[in-house]
């Protein structure tokens, strides 16, 4: 925070500050005192980029996975893997990462998925049956593309299961 | 890449879709806070996540690499005084 304009209360000069800020590929950008968040102590500046973050709680939270379900999210790249991060916990069923690229799906597991798959030849669909025991309960979708899309949905447990969309904007 | 979407799935799984753009979140802010107060937990592996830095005038080199796809390419960010 270079500078305050009259009347913000809640924050002064030396704060380290995130928020949702356009026009900000530059050394200073205007915001309103609305549109941010301290960064927290201890925390690398160059960690808190807020926006893509506030996506993840956005997402998780519409995941909102039950004790013991099944969790698989399609697409590893940084939205995935985030998500991943924020989606562990010891109660779920399983906690499935699904890419075709290996060196992410490595990233998912020294993250926290229980499975990585996709990147073998072996169907994913078949794959998820057999970890499930019929389909996930819910799935992230994070590969904004139809193919994910479509594996999203094979992938997914009969019946009012939860699909997440987040990889399209 | 293809444009059509086949959603016959979505029909046959009665699946419940959620559209996750954050005008879905009734309150982004409160999504921006639980987001840092979880960064503040280490709840988030960013060393892992952020892969490159970029000063302003590479940007250029950023947008390249971000449609590189190239192994390790993960998260570009920029840093005004690199």
């Amino acid at each position: 925070m270079a500078q305050i304009g009259s009347g913000v209360t809640r924050f002064k000069e030396g704060d380290r500050v995130t928020g949702g800020i356009s026009k900000a590929f530059a050394t200073h950008a205007l915001a309103a005192e609305k549109d941010l968040l301290p960064v927290p102590a201890g925390v690398d500046l160059q960690h808190a980029i807020g926006e893509p973050l506030m996506c993840v709680s956005n997402i998780v939270r519409a995941a909102a996975p039950k004790f013991g379900d099944h969790v698989a999210v399609v697409g590893c790249g940084q939205m995935g893997l985030l998500a991943i991060a924020a989606l562990k916990q010891a109660g779920l069923g399983s906690l499935i990462a699904v890419d075709r690229i290996g060196w992410r799906l490595e990233l998912a597991i020294k993250i926290g998925a229980t499975h990585a798959i996709g990147a073998d030849g072996k169907n994913p669909v078949e794959v998820v049956e057999e970890i499930t025991n019929g389909g996930a309960d819910v799935v992230v979708e994070v590969t904004g593309r139809p193919g994910g899309l479509e594996l999203s949905a094979d992938l997914i447990r009969m019946g009012q299961s939860t699909l997440v969309m987040a990889g399209f904007h | 890449m293809r444009d059509q979407y086949y959603l016959r799935q979505f029909a046959f799984k009665g699946l419940i879709a959620h559209q996750a753009h954050p005008h879905y979140s009734p309150d982004v802010m409160a999504d921006y806070a639980r987001a840092l107060a979880a960064l503040g937990r280490g709840v988030f592996p960013m060393d892992l996540i952020v892969t490159e830095r970029y000063s302003l005038e590479q940007v250029g080199d950023g947008f390249e690499a971000l449609i590189s796809h190239r192994e390790g390419f993960l998260k570009g960010i920029v840093v005004p005084q690199l």
